[in-house]
């Protein structure tokens, strides 16, 4: 019956040792992540491009600091950070909600998880293969338009200043390794809880807004300090992760920066594990 | 450690004697105060085995079971001789799957997905992609595999779904419902598919409630219905099993009816028609003794082979279970 009848052919290559099979695959759903949401990611990419001089002023900011006391830290470009920290936040969540958020749910719902499944794959590979796509796809992003920003900024700085450029590149790099890691766990997070993609989408986007909001109140409620707290930390503050850890990394204390730097890691972990959770004990995939 | 080859033997195989591809033992399997599997217990040693029951069956159910997506509350699946509830890379290797509802990852062409999932059974980058193509022309895939999944029909679909489940040369193939939604000559296509894998020595397993493709390509029967084993026989046995005879007869209907039921054989008399199993012994020609002795005229003879339809009903009206 069949036109282009061709014979059942068996196969008798190689077969690659699990690390290299890992490896394949995860810069395959690299690829595809790239590929899935090609023109959004290069619109999202050109607004991080957009935010250049803004990076720029952290940047230079950075160099300031760099060679500065604290008590002669310029309000001025403290306050640069802040705006700067709101432009990140409202790109990276719109980044991570369009390309992280739908990962896991579209795969669970009338997707290719059953079958993804039954090959020689565990469920914790499954994950740490979807988490190490995400961080790695987020976090070269994210760092490209910092990381030009510098190099091209060091270029009209003189050879006796490049070492303190290469600490404040280090330093800019590190935040946004958080943010990245912040950012993919948010969205691995909607996205083992939500059933379609699109909630997951949603979540992502508005849950840390969301959480500002309430802290906003509940600071004005509590008569607590505006900025510089433990609550306005893990209300608002601390969604926003690295961003927010920027603007606190200035100007508290080191018991702050030190509890700023513990929450920001420790909730995109908490996260990162609730959602490994679902996805182990996930019965009907 | 390597990906497992298709080939190799499993440790846990059994020696000597034809080996148990796929056996259950006692499963139960309930989602709430549902039971999906209630005991089902039999074994598979290879060929192609009709799993047979209406919707809500367990057929589902037990493929992904074996398949470890799902974990039995009771009782074990062995593949190749190895529990599925460990998992094993080995067994995993050498499963192939072709699921019945959607599945597919619309943004990918077919090329696209049949090489992704090549590369995660273990096959390297440029083998998979050769693979993907053979597969791809064995499911009678042309230029539609450089299409988006999205634009494809449930025909191409389905292909599609049989070629991820073959790219990494399974020994043992779960086909859930595969010409579900199939027009005739879909199905016709998909079902030559399947005995050519049959002849290139797959094992199968087809998961479906469709009869006639079970009579068409399997080699054995397993009826499930309500989590329950009803049969498991040979398709030969089925085919033997279940022959009838009609009679068409011209007086002493009732002395002929009382001689067949002393013989042992129901009938089912409607008018002048009378509908029996035939004698055991004997056959038709010892029916024609029993009519002459009765003092009928048989006026026509006409017969059959009972097919799994009657069979399946005959079982279903029953309703028990084996298990």
């Amino acid at each position: 019956m069949r036109l282009d009848k061709r014979g059942y052919v068996p196969y008798s290559g190689p077969r690659l040792s699990i690390l290299k099979r890992d490896l394949t695959y995860l810069f395959l759903e690299v690829k595809n992540m790239l590929l899935k949401k090609r023109s959004i990611v290069v619109l999202v990419f050109i607004l991080f491009l957009m935010s250049f001089p803004v990076i720029t002023s952290l940047t230079i900011g950075e160099f300031m600091f760099a060679g500065m006391k604290q008590e002669e830290v310029n309000q001025a470009i403290l306050s640069q950070y802040v705006e700067f920290s709101f432009v990140i936040l409202f790109l990276g969540l719109l980044l991570s909600a369009i390309t992280v958020a739908p990962r896991i749910s579209e795969e669970v719902k009338g997707g290719p998880l059953p079958l993804i499944l039954s090959r020689p794959i565990t469920r914790d590979e499954y994950f740490l293969l979807k988490f190490s796509s995400s961080f790695l796809y987020m976090f070269t992003l994210i760092c490209v338009p910092p990381l030009l920003s510098v190099l091209l900024f060091m270029g009209s700085l003189p050879p006796s200043v490049h070492f303190s450029a290469l600490y404040v590149l280090s330093r800019v790099l590190a935040i946004y390794l958080i943010y990245a890691f912040f950012l993919t766990a948010l969205g691995l997070f909607s996205s083992s809880l939500m059933g379609s993609p699109t909630s997951a989408s949603l979540f992502t986007f508005f849950l840390p807004w969301i959480t500002e909001f309430i802290g906003g109140i509940l600071r004005a409620t509590l008569d607590l300090p505006q900025k510089y707290t433990l609550i306005s930390l893990i209300s608002g503050t601390l969604l926003r992760s690295s961003s927010g850890f920027v603007e606190n990394l200035k100007g508290s204390s080191l018991t702050l920066w030190h509890q700023a730097l513990a929450l920001a890691i420790l909730l995109p972990v908490l996260m990162l594990f609730t959602a490994y959770t679902v996805v182990k004990e996930r019965q009907e995939v | 450690m390597t990906m497992p080859e298709p080939a190799e033997e499993a440790d846990g195989a059994p020696e000597g004697g034809p080996r148990e591809i796929l056996s259950a033992v006692n499963l139960w399997k309930s989602y709430g105060e549902v039971e999906a599997l209630r005991g089902l217990t039999f074994t598979f040693k290879g060929g192609v085995m009709g799993l047979l029951g209406p919707n809500g069956a367990g057929k589902s159910t037990f493929i992904k079971i074996a398949l470890g997506l799902l974990k039995a509350d009771e009782g074990s699946v062995k593949i190749l001789g190895r529990d599925v509830s460990d998992f094993n890379r080995d067994v995993k290797g050498q499963v192939g799957y072709m699921p019945e509802g959607e599945c597919l990852p619309e943004a990918l062409t077919g090329l696209q997905f049949v090489y992704h999932m090549g590369v995660l059974s273990g096959l390297p980058p440029k083998e998979a992609f050769q693979r993907a193509h053979a597969v791809m022309e064995f499911v009678g895939m042309g230029e539609q595999r450089y299409r988006k999944i999205s634009s494809y029909s449930l025909g191409l679909k389905q292909r599609i779904k049989l070629a991820q489940a073959i790219v990494h040369d399974p020994i043992l193939l779960f086909l859930d419902e595969p010409t579900s939604g199939l027009d005739p000559f879909g199905r016709e296509e998909m079902l030559s598919l399947i005995e050519e894998l049959k002849s290139a020595g797959k094992s199968i397993v087809l998961s479906t409630h469709i009869l006639r493709d079970v009579e068409r390509v399997a080699e054995e029967v397993v009826v499930l219905n309500r989590g329950v084993k009803l049969i498991q026989k040979s398709m030969k046995e089925v085919m033997k099993s279940g022959g009838w005879v009609e009679v068409t007869v011209v007086g002493g209907t009732r002395e002929f009816v009382e001689m067949l039921k002393k013989m042992g054989i129901e009938c089912e008399v409607t008018g002048s028609k009378i509908r029996m199993e035939p004698p055991k012994e004997g056959g038709l020609f010892r029916l024609m003794e029993v009519a002459e002795e009765a003092g009928v005229v048989v006026r026509s003879v006409r017969g059959g082979i009972k097919d799994l339809t009657d069979l399946f009903s005959e079982l279903m009206e029953e309703g028990g279970g084996t298990g």
